[in-house]
């Protein structure tokens, strides 16, 4: 867009340069008018906006088991040893514990002579562990179980079934 | 031509003489305490807890309205927590009443009709999925509600 | 054999365990219980606990309260110490706080709270008083039907036992080291702590062990939280591999400081600290 500045002293020009200016104020007020009127009839107008707050409050200590697989023989044959390796996590039992960071956790297999967590292979059947505090996989502990089903060979059919009581005692109070 | 201009200027004023439109969030969406690893849904028809707007505007006039979804919840320490939104987790109304909000999908816009007073209410609700893992604290995210008349 | 006579042969069998060192995508089974350890004030005599099933199959759960607190073993090794007939001079708080419910069917995803009412002799003494809240949980199973086959397995029911604290009036607490010795074992570091307990209240705090090196930097550190109802003797070891031969100090700081309890719930008492020298290699 270019602006001229006409001279004022000449009545006739001037009045001219008026007529210039209203018709093109007119136009472009009419202009920005329909398009705003046209343009309401297709867009939105400018949209208000208003704002919630979504709130959640994560507990703040808990001690939680998952259980993630049973320990399953399936079927097994009189007079055959069926073993599962707990390094197999397809047929090993496993779960998990979980706690606050911290959180000083002892783990208690009642029936099993044997238990081993980590790296470790710990004889007895107590582990003690600290849930540590940076985060998974360090704040859980993961336990898998293997094991030996050995029917003799006269074993009734049917479904056998045990069930092992795992302990997770919290012992920080 | 000044004649003109102002009948164009009234006609398009009368054309644009409707009610300033505004929306206000009138209610947080609150989930409470929630327990690692186990999914909390609060629902739309939750009066205590869902999230709540309110939109005032011209009379029987269509609005359109779009709400901006977080996916997760932050905490200040930098954790987050994944939200999540469904089909029914919307409601609206022109009335205040609860009970009679019409479900609607709140991840697409709605287009409503603003009552004879000229309101629209708007309920909110969702689930958060707290991992096993997920660290303890306060979580918050913004719901963000734009309204605008469609011209219709 | 008969069939408990086998079942009691696989039980028995059931003796190889090791790593699971990756997880299955699928979680059947997951009872939570929060907090983990409960403090209930003699003015409002109540408190409660969460229960919920975060698995994909409902469980039926129990809780149920029993005398008992941390302890230690001949070993050094801790564990939780049940009392089923406590004694009068044992400040058990087992026979007068109950749970409402104590059973309870959890489908998956959801939650119960469990309401803790507690009923106080009249003539109570000040001080701490103590139980065990036992939450058993076990998966709801369908009948398996048997068939001219021989299947067998083994399912785990799952016991968390987290604790409850009754405080009224003043209490205080406060604790004695009556031993504290560190020596190398292998690769480790292996220590012994002896505490008695003073006051009216547990003591709730914690053991910080740093090994510093010659120049005094910090070469490791460990911190577990120690809870002391009476007297305990608690071994401890803390791996030293890869530390290079020589001679380091062993810093030892028993305080009130707690990670995984409010600090609004643990009592004050001052801290002890101790050092002592060691030599790796």
């Amino acid at each position: 867009m270019c602006y001229r500045r006409l001279p004022s002293s000449d009545p006739s020009q001037s009045r001219l340069a008026e007529a210039i200016v209203s018709r093109r104020t007119y136009w472009i007020v009419l202009a920005a008018s329909l398009a705003v009127v046209l343009g309401s009839a297709t867009y939105p107008l400018t949209g208000q906006t208003a704002a919630i707050t979504v709130r959640a409050e994560v507990a703040d200590a808990s001690l939680s088991w998952e259980n993630i697989q049973d320990l399953v023989f399936g079927d097994v044959a009189p007079g055959m040893s069926t073993t599962l390796d707990s390094r197999i996590l397809a047929n090993a039992g496993s779960f998990e514990i979980r706690s606050t960071s911290g959180a000083e956790i002892i783990v208690d297999v009642t029936v099993l002579p044997a238990l081993a967590v980590g790296p470790y292979l710990d004889p007895p059947s107590t582990l003690v562990t600290n849930i540590r505090s940076n985060g998974s996989p360090e704040d859980l502990r993961v336990v898998g179980l293997g094991g030996a089903a050995s029917p003799d060979g006269t074993q009734s059919p049917g479904v056998y079934e045990g069930t092992v009581t795992l302990t997770a005692a919290y012992t920080g109070n | 031509m000044a004649v003109a201009l102002a009948a164009t200027v009234t006609l398009v004023a009368q054309l644009q003489a409707q009610q300033p439109i505004a929306a206000v969030g009138s209610q947080d969406l609150t989930f409470g305490l929630v327990l690692p690893g186990l999914p909390t849904a609060v629902s739309r028809l939750d009066a205590a807890n869902s999230g709540q707007y309110e939109v005032r505007g011209e009379r029987r006039t269509e609005v359109r309205v779009d709400l901006t979804l977080p996916a997760t919840l932050d905490a200040p320490t930098g954790a987050s927590m994944p939200l999540q939104f469904t089909v029914g987790d919307g409601g609206f109304s022109p009335r205040p009443s609860i009970r009679s909000s019409q479900a609607f999908d709140p991840r697409a816009p709605l287009v409503a009709t603003l009552s004879a007073s000229g309101r629209l209410y708007i309920w909110l609700g969702g689930t958060v999925l707290p991992l096993p893992t997920q660290e303890q604290g306060s979580y918050t995210a913004t719901i963000v509600l734009t309204v605008s008349y469609t011209g219709a | 054999m008969s069939s408990k006579g086998f079942l009691r042969y696989l039980l028995k069998a059931v003796a190889m365990a090791a790593v699971a060192v990756a997880l299955l995508p699928v979680i059947s089974s997951a009872v939570l219980v929060a907090p983990h350890a409960v403090f209930i004030d003699h003015r409002t005599r109540t408190g409660q606990i969460t229960l919920a099933n975060s698995g994909t199959e409902a469980e039926e759960v129990q809780v149920e309260l029993k005398f008992g607190y941390p302890a230690t073993d001949s070993l050094g090794n801790p564990y939780v110490e049940l009392i089923d007939e406590p004694g009068p001079d044992d400040r058990s708080a087992a026979e007068w706080i109950r749970a409402y419910p104590t059973r309870v069917r959890l489908e998956p995803g959801q939650r119960q709270v469990v309401r803790l009412l507690a009923r106080p002799p009249a003539e109570l003494a000040d001080g701490e008083y103590w139980s065990r809240i036992i939450v058993t949980a076990q998966r709801v199973r369908e009948a398996i039907v048997a068939d001219t086959g021989l299947r067998a397995g083994i399912t785990f029911r799952q016991r968390t036992i987290i604790s409850a604290t009754y405080r009224k009036g003043e209490v205080q607490t406060g604790v004695e080291l009556t031993d504290l010795r560190g020596a190398v074992e292998g690769d480790s570091l292996v220590a012994w702590i002896g505490l008695d307990r003073g006051g009216n209240a547990a003591y709730l705090g914690s053991v910080h062990f740093e090994i510093v090196n010659e120049n005094d930097d910090v070469a490791r550190e460990w911190r577990t939280p120690m809870a002391v109802y009476h007297s305990i003797n608690r071994r401890m070891a803390f791996p030293l591999t890869g530390l290079v031969p020589g001679t380091y100090r062993v810093r030892f700081e028993l305080s009130t400081m707690r990670e995984d309890i409010p600090q609004v719930n643990v009592l004050p008492a001052p801290p002890i600290v101790r050092s002592f020298a060691i030599q790796i290699g």
